[in-house]
């Protein structure tokens, strides 16, 4: 289930107002249609107070006892504030810029937004089966999704049965794990945040070098880890950072294809100029016409481009050329002269027919 | 003499043009240049052939043609015109007087190997043979220009008529 379309820049702006995207083309199956989201009185169709929204309640992401040992059950190690405590040094080069060098993630294979994600603001991480808000910058669990917008994203909403069908088409987590649990590409939606040590084997991501250390001594099959950026599902809690693949940077003739779209169709749908494609011969006679089929000079070129051919014949000798030129037209001159004189041989001599 | 122009005419490829037309046509200054084009494409070919610098297509030829090759390339190192005219116009002779135009042999022919790849210059295709059959007129014509020359001048040099 890999990404439908390309990025849409959606969801709302800093007053919670909604920013309509630009609508595009929808070739994916479209899940969630906004006359289902919204009832026909704008209200919230299903508010369950149970469901907590995991971007708002701080007392979830708080770093107690409970926090850390959720994150223990995942494999992974919450000591991050733990490493710092003792003592540990900073990694030489690293540099702690989570608060003011975010970027956003650009958009990868494994994002999914169809329309009605689009209208909502959302997306989906195939690869770490979460949905993110984009205005939030951060993963909602699937039925938490009504809260959500109830809380933060008036008027829209939705409903629980779209996030029970958002689970099921696209196999996504109930929960949300607060790291992947392996290194993943950048998550789009997400921010990027630099000056982090990320394991290469499961993603786990933290400041120092110690710390990083004590994660690969008790993390079974964890050994190397290097400096990465780095994304967390949960922005506010300013930690359970994961270390995350950039895709590569497009060549400046890429992306300048990619600006122009005129080139890009010309070269994708033009046909391939007959210089550039080897001569075949007919397979069977049926695909010849009478004249090849009679004479098969096909044969004589066969497995040559036209260009190779036009090399062979034209881009021989010049000054040779030249010379020649000159001696043939002035060939030429002297037959149209001895022709024109001679009325009637030249008929019989040239042999008068209709071919 | 006369055997040469029934081999030629006996030659079982198509030709577009009646002689009549291509002799109208080739009072054109435009069609002449045309013409000339091609022949300088084949005899450079030819001679590419001849010195062993061509060997992408199967292609045979006499010694006869070797020869008059020879005397060509030769003949471009003088300034004299006349020495010129006659050692290309010899070397056409030898080129288009081949007995061996008929089939099965002629497509081993040296002309007409040019003839061949010379029809893929201009996007010729395998579907369409008109491409090939327009190159192969101006080609057959201007070798059979050369042959009535070369008749026309040695009938005056012997002082007898076309046909004697």
């Amino acid at each position: 289930m890999k990404g439908c379309r390309h990025a849409v820049a959606g969801g709302f702006n800093e007053n919670n107002a909604m920013a309509y995207p630009t609508p595009t083309p929808e070739p994916s199956s479209h899940l969630i249609d906004e006359d289902t989201i919204m009832d026909d009185d704008g209200e919230i169709f299903d508010s369950d107070p149970t469901l907590v929204d995991m971007q708002t309640d701080e007392t979830f992401f708080e770093e107690d006892e409970t926090l850390v040992e959720l994150d223990i059950s995942m494999g992974e190690e919450g000591d991050e504030s733990r490493g710092a405590s003792d003592g540990d040094h900073e990694y030489d080069d690293g540099s702690d810029s989570q608060d003011g060098d975010a970027l956003k993630a650009g958009w990868s294979e494994e994002t999914i937004q169809t329309e009605a994600m689009v209208r909502l603001g959302l997306c989906i991480n195939t690869a770490a089966r979460v949905v993110i808000c984009l205005a939030c910058a951060s993963a909602v669990k699937p039925r938490e999704l009504p809260t959500h917008f109830a809380r933060v994203h008036r008027p829209m909403s939705t409903t629980t049965s779209i996030s029970e069908e958002l689970i099921t088409t696209y196999d996504l987590r109930p929960d949300v794990n607060l790291r992947p649990g392996s290194l993943i590409t950048a998550v789009y939606g997400l921010d990027l945040v630099t000056g982090y040590l990320a394991c290469d084997t499961c993603g786990y991501a933290c400041k120092t070098v110690p710390a990083m250390k004590r994660h690969t001594k008790e993390s079974e099959g964890c050994k190397d880890f290097r400096k990465r950026p780095v994304q967390t599902f949960v922005p506010n809690s300013k930690q359970w950072y994961f270390g995350v693949n950039l895709k590569p940077e497009p060549t400046d003739e890429v992306a300048e294809l990619s600006l122009d779209p005129l080139p890009y169709l010309l070269k994708k749908f033009a046909p391939v100029p007959f210089s550039s494609i080897p001569i075949k011969s007919a397979k069977t006679p049926a695909d010849a016409n009478h004249f090849l089929n009679i004479e098969k000079w096909d044969l004589y070129v066969e497995g040559k481009t036209g260009a190779e051919i036009t090399e062979l014949l034209r881009e021989r000798e010049p000054n040779l050329r030249a010379e020649v030129r000159i001696c043939v037209e002035r060939f030429a001159d002297q037959v149209v002269t001895k022709l024109t004189n001679v009325y009637h041989e030249p008929m019989a001599a040239m042999g008068d027919y209709t071919g | 003499m006369w055997t040469v122009f029934l081999d030629l005419t006996n030659c079982q490829l198509r030709i577009g043009l009646s002689t009549a037309n291509k002799l109208k046509d080739l009072q054109n200054e435009n069609t002449r240049k045309a013409y000339s084009k091609v022949g300088t494409d084949c005899i450079l070919y030819c001679l590419g052939v001849i010195t062993g610098e061509i060997t992408d297509f199967k292609t045979s030829f006499a010694d006869e043609m070797a020869e008059a090759g020879t005397n060509f390339l030769t003949a471009l190192q003088t300034t004299s015109t006349s020495d010129q005219d006659d050692a290309l116009q010899s070397f056409l002779f030898s080129l288009f007087n081949q007995r061996r135009c008929g089939p099965p042999d002629k497509y081993d022919f040296l002309v007409f190997s040019f003839l061949v790849p010379y029809s893929f210059l201009n996007d010729g295709t395998l579907r369409a043979c008109g491409v090939f059959s327009q190159f192969f007129s101006k080609t057959i014509f201007f070798g059979r220009a050369a042959i009535f020359n070369r008749i026309m001048a040695e009938s005056a040099r012997d002082e007898k008529g076309f046909f004697e």
